[in-house]
């Protein structure tokens, strides 16, 4: 693309930043030099796309390869596509702004299914063709990861091959096979037949999914020699596990705006609704040494002075104060701030919480998820309201005014009460604020409650139960605010539109294809954002395709209904869920991974908590 | 402590570089190049650093200044320039670093050049335009109200080339006591007389009151 039309584009448009590329540490290659190109497309904006650590760790690891040259990809707003067509110009990768058209592979990572239409409006403007079948030999070969991939069906059309777990080798072990492919002449079929071989690959065209007369699936056929089930991948070791040394920062302000250390994966604590509790077992930590190592050297190539730990709940970390100690001692000399994101204060030594108080803290936030014991249970949610008011307590005598509660609406089991429970809760924390005589003084306590909707998903104990419908969450939210008896309580809720139609692909099938497809070419994209969404284009799309929303939502699932999904396996067994499942409507718990193992199937792997001495045994 | 003044260029794809955002970059950058750079003192402690003048989200620069203080009175400057350039975004350029000679508030006027993609056919109007002896403009002020002013008796200097396209060098008020905008006067120009017409500002020199390069 000519540099002048280019900059012309660009200065028409809102934040011409984001599609300029040059950032420090982005990877420039010689085209010529390399012999396999990867476009690493994030289907969302660039801020919201380069603030995931996914893609930071994965564009590093190709890019350490001579032979790849990664580049990124991000979904231009309408300003932006109105300006390439009408220059002609098609997606183009940021490093080199050439056409991805001419890449080897195009990826995606799924983060979440509202991006669904995201991904064919980024391959159409590429003008690649959608469906999978209608792609020739020359075309990129089109390959999709992340969370989502765990049941990605209604994008099985579009894609040649889903990357199930975690990506670090797999993504590599297939690019290899694809250039020996290209070196011994086989093509497409061959390459995707053989690539359905390695561990972690699953080539959706080459299973034949049957269905019922009712609409549920009967069978899943795997040909071609392909597994009966394929398994996800994941590192075993992560403190030999690759992490960057260096991150692109970018030159223009995104979402999360720092560096990011990653300390360990998966989550020992079994919530029965979240689905990452469960896809990303077994729990598998990096020593404290490893932590302390790459976050400096992270922190040396960015020049952030912010450093955020990451993992699925901090506190659960063993070897937290050893770890902070450590960082401490030079973030503070290097004026860099830690931050800890899903702190749990109760766990927590005073002292430690003055010096973690001494670097920037994000607030007082817990997530009961819930309004009442009973309903605590059911998920599995091991908060007690006597933890949450004894951490409160703590907070507000050590000067803190205000807490952030998250909760979830439309769990199973959930009645009016346990809507009513959640005002009940709050106005408690607000009471209890002025009950304390050492309180800080001259400051009104304030309350937020956070309300998003429950949706059922995949490889969770949940993933049998129904969906409540849009009607039901308008009137349980107004139950909610009419609940609400304070004036220091705030009250935020999730859009329920965008909510349903996230119920209805994460549990959805194949035949939703021609939805998806139908809905992008009526213009729906950017589905995530409130301000783009469209139910109505959403529900004329479902309309047109012949199929009901509420058969994917609605219904409940016999424990022996195939899923769609039932050919993926993320080492959680069946069983597993089923027990687990019939425990919640018994209202029982189930111990954390540390406490007692609950048998779910991840100690295949050999690794991680599974195998760690526990201290107490229930 | 010693004070540093750094000269720098901000070109190419650097124009869609917003200020704010050049301000987080030039923290990160300082940082990334391991400089002894003195930071505020208090409970948020932060990277002292001054910038004579915002550039509009679009220029680009052929002189930027930003000022920055070293912890160490002793401190050299060579290789300063080297350092920062090796941990420098694309479009980020620097070309000097040395102590201050005058303050950053002795900023008066900026020199811009603009290019028209125009095929050199709106100079004449752009000479008469900018010599009409009137040139209204309206500019919000800070109350919010829409105030007409008159820039005319504001432009120093000017002068026009055209080739294939139309250049215009022209020298305005810069800083404390008063900015004018350049593209203020161009979009107002153009709107008459070429709306669709593209253009490119780049700023070339930030001049003190005797207007000499500011250093
Ligand atoms: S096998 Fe046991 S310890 Fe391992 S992840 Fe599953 S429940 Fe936790």
């Amino acid at each position: 693309m000519e540099k002048a039309v280019f900059e012309k584009m660009l200065s028409r448009v809102q934040k011409p930043g984001r599609y300029c590329g040059g950032e420090i540490n982005s990877a420039v290659k010689d085209r010529r030099k390399v012999s396999v190109r990867f476009a690493f497309c994030f289907p969302d904006t660039y801020e919201i796309g380069m603030s995931h650590l996914g893609i930071k760790i994965l564009y590093s690891i190709f890019n350490e390869r001579e032979d790849i040259w990664c580049e990124r990809v991000f979904a231009p707003l309408d300003d932006m596509a109105k300006e390439m067509k009408e220059n002609g110009v098609p997606l183009f990768a940021l490093e080199s702004r050439d056409s991805i058209k001419d890449f080897d592979f195009i990826g995606f990572t799924l983060q979440y299914e509202l991006s669904y239409t995201n991904v064919l409006y980024m391959l159409d403007l590429a003008g690649v063709p959608l469906r999978a079948k209608d792609r020739d030999e020359n075309a990129p070969i089109v390959v999709a990861g992340g969370p989502c991939a765990c049941n990605a069906e209604p994008l099985a059309g579009f894609t040649d091959i889903f990357f199930l777990g975690e990506g670090e080798k797999v993504d590599l072990e297939v690019i290899d096979l694809y250039k020996e492919c290209k070196k011994s002449g086989w093509n497409k079929k061959e390459f995707l037949r053989k690539a359905a071989q390695i561990e972690g690959v699953y080539v959706p065209s080459i299973y034949d999914v049957e269905y019922n007369a009712d609409g549920t699936v009967r069978a899943i056929n795997a040909r071609d020699g392909a597994p009966e089930k394929v398994q996800k991948r994941i590192e075993n070791d992560m403190d030999k596990a690759y992490y960057p040394e260096k991150f692109i920062v970018p030159s223009v302000e995104i979402v999360h705006d720092r560096a990011v250390e990653e300390i360990f994966r998966g989550c020992i604590r079994g919530c029965r609704f979240c689905q990452a509790g469960y896809i990303y077992r077994p729990v598998r930590e990096k020593s404290p040494d490893v932590i302390n190592r790459q976050a400096r050297s992270l922190i040396k190539s960015t020049g952030y002075d912010e450093i955020s730990l990451s993992s699925l709940s901090t506190s659960d970390y063993r070897r937290l104060e050893e770890l902070l100690v450590k960082m401490l001692s030079w973030c503070d000399e290097e004026k860099v701030s830690l931050s800890l994101p899903s702190l749990r204060i109760d766990n927590f030594s005073e002292e430690l919480l003055e010096k973690v108080s001494s670097v920037r803290k994000s607030g007082l936030t817990f997530a009961p998820e819930a309004g009442t014991q009973r309903l605590r249970d059911v998920i599995n949610k091991n908060i007690t309201e006597e933890e949450i008011m004894r951490s409160c307590t703590t907070a507000f005598r050590g000067g803190y005014s205000s807490v952030k509660l998250y909760f979830m609406m439309g769990l199973p089991t959930e009645t009016d009460e346990d809507i009513v429970g959640i005002a009940d809760l709050a106005g408690r924390i607000v009471d209890l604020y002025y009950s304390l005589p050492d309180r800080k003084k001259g400051m009104a306590v304030s309350v937020t409650i956070s309300v998003a909707n429950f949706v059922p998903k995949p490889f969770t104990p949940f993933e049998f139960e129904p969906q409540i419908s849009r009607e039901e969450m308008i009137r349980r939210q107004a139950l909610l605010k009419e609940s609400i008896k304070s004036r220091k309580i705030t009250f935020n809720y999730h859009e329920n539109r965008t909510s349903f139609l996230e119920g209805v692909f994460a549990r959805g099938d194949r035949r939703l294809a021609d939805v998806v497809e139908r809905a992008y070419k009526s213009g729906c994209r950017f589905d995530g954002w409130d301000e783009f969404f469209n139910l109505e284009k959403w529900l004329a799309a479902f309309e047109g395709c012949g199929i009901d929303p509420a058969f994917y939502t609605a219904r409940t699932r016999e424990f022996d209904e195939l899923m769609p999904w039932d050919h993926l396996d993320y080492a959680i067994s069946k069983d597993f869920l089923i027990r687990e499942n019939k425990k919640a409507h018994g209202g029982k718990t189930t111990p954390n991974c540390r406490e007692k193992c609950a048998l779910c199937g991840a100690n295949t792997f050999g690794e991680g908590v599974c195998f760690e001495k526990r201290q107490t045994v229930l | 402590m010693k004070n540093v003044r750094l000269f720098y260029k901000k070109t190419g794809l650097a124009r869609f570089v917003s200020h704010l955002d050049t301000m987080r970059c030039m923290t990160r950058l300082l940082r990334r190049a391991n400089l002894d750079v003195w930071y505020t003192e208090g409970f948020n402690p932060h990277l002292y650093i001054t910038f004579a003048m915002p550039l509009s989200l679009g220029m680009t620069s052929e002189y930027e200044i930003a000022d920055i203080r070293f912890n160490d009175d002793g401190a050299t400057l060579d290789g300063v320039c080297e350092k920062l350039n090796e941990n420098s975004p694309e479009g980020f350029h620097f070309f000097a670093a040395s102590e201050p000679v005058k303050k950053l508030s002795e900023l008066k006027f900026a020199k811009y050049k603009a290019e028209f993609s125009d095929g050199g056919a709106l100079k004449e109007k752009l000479e008469k335009f900018l010599s009409s002896g009137e040139i209204s403009i309206e500019k919000k002020t800070k109350k919010g109200e829409i105030k007409t002013i008159d820039v005319a008796p504001d432009i120093e200097k000017f002068s026009l080339e055209a080739g294939d396209e139309t250049t215009l060098d022209i020298t305005l008020p810069a800083g404390n006591d008063k900015t004018v905008k350049p593209e203020l006067i161009i979009n107002k120009f153009l709107s008459q007389a070429d709306p669709e017409c593209y253009y490119k500002i780049t700023r070339t020199l930030l001049l003190d009151g005797e207007k000499m390069p500011l250093k």
